[in-house]
């Protein structure tokens, strides 16, 4: 497993549009679309995230052959990677709110 | 007059309707095979395992963008992200990428600023002799890869012809190796591709060498900013021109090319320059 990935805004970004319905699965189109990224930006910031285990991807079912075209490839948040998302709001999430909670 | 004027430009307008429609239809050909270029261009800077993975999932994507231009954008997107993802970079373009964008940028709109010019050019000297236009010298390029350099003929039997003198002097026949940069082999500014018969001076196995052959050669060097822009007579010469470039290669630098660039151009202009390569 690879290091820790650093949390850029952009990287948020990508985690943001993946978690908000943790039951899809998103191409990088997709995801391209929703968050607004440019690929050459975007696919670093998946390649990294898989690479540490918070994301991971499978083929579209399909062969290419019937589908006729190119199959896509689907991203999907790991359960490590809710885990880590949810530590990283946890973080952000100001002090005060839990002492008020005790 | 009025009449020619209106039927002048009417022709004209006809021309560039079809000119540009012409333009359009190349280029809705074309972009199919660059995208397929960009995207092997790209993947080959990814570790083998992953090379099959990404055309495929980068194809997909291609497909879901609309328009020919987008797709081109998208496709020169790939780059950039296999770029990093090689690299384990994000965020700025590392140095190589952003030669290379300079280089077509400058030598493409070089081009088409030079293009009357070479025009011009052309048919002086088809009207004084039959001799060819450009001619090709044979030099030592990227990693020992023959290339073949352009410049405008200016000499028939080792002699200097009377257009050649001038062009010499001014430089201009080295204008044409503006297409080997866009060709991609040549640069801008890097070390002078050497002739063969000066390879041959020195000791092929000088570390030193094998360093400089490391890069593309170019039009303008710190070498030739230096004084070491003609052939090397000597192989004295040679080792302080290849010193020269070693220095160069230590302290590469975007900021240092385009420093390069300007004094290489400035120097053709007020006459300080040696030859082009």
């Amino acid at each position: 497993m690879d290091k820790q990935p650093t949390l850029s805004p952009q990287t948020l970004k990508v985690l943001g549009a993946l978690i908000s319905c943790p039951s899809d699965e998103l191409s990088g189109a997709e995801i391209g679309k929703r968050t607004k990224l440019a690929s050459g930006t975007l696919y670093p910031i998946l390649f990294r995230l898989e690479g540490a285990g918070w994301l991971q991807s499978r083929w579209e079912v399909e062969a290419p052959a019937a589908l006729g075209r190119p199959r896509r490839r689907f991203y999907r948040i790991t359960l490590e990677g809710a885990k880590n998302v949810q530590e990283v709001v946890r973080e952000l999430t100001p002090a005060i709110g839990r002492l008020a909670w005790g | 007059m009025g009449l020619i004027g209106v039927f002048f430009f009417a022709v004209l307008g006809i021309l560039a309707a079809a000119t540009s429609r012409q333009l359009a239809d190349e280029f809705k050909a074309w972009t199919p095979w660059l995208i397929k270029r960009c995207i092997r261009r790209a993947v080959r800077q990814l570790p083998e395992s992953l090379r099959e993975r990404f055309t495929e999932e980068w194809q997909s994507h291609i497909n879901e963008i609309p328009g020919e231009v987008g797709k081109l954008f998208e496709a020169l997107g790939y780059l950039r992200a296999s770029w990093n993802m090689s690299r384990g970079l994000t965020g700025d373009m590392p140095y190589a990428l952003t030669k290379r964008v300079f280089d077509i940028a400058f030598a493409s709109s070089a081009i088409v600023v030079f293009l009357p010019l070479f025009a011009f050019v052309a048919v002086l000297m088809r009207l004084i002799s039959d001799d060819p236009l450009i001619v090709v010298e044979r030099r030592m390029g990227h990693k020992h890869e023959t290339i073949r350099l352009l410049r405008f003929h200016t000499m028939t039997d080792g002699r200097v012809t009377p257009t050649g003198l001038y062009m010499r002097q001014s430089h201009l026949d080295g204008l044409p190796q503006l297409i080997n940069v866009l060709q991609g082999e040549m640069s801008l500014i890097g070390p002078r591709p050497l002739r063969f018969s000066e390879f041959d001076l020195v000791d092929k196995r000088l570390p030193s060498l094998s360093r400089r052959t490391n890069v593309k050669p170019g039009i303008f060097g710190w070498a030739k900013m230096n004084g070491f822009g003609e052939e090397a007579t000597t192989l004295e010469k040679l080792q302080r021109e290849i010193e020269h470039d070693i220095c160069y290669l230590d302290n590469r630098s975007f900021l240092l090319d385009l420093k390069i660039l300007v004094t290489g151009i400035w120097n053709i202009l007020f006459g300080r320059a040696p030859r082009t390569p």
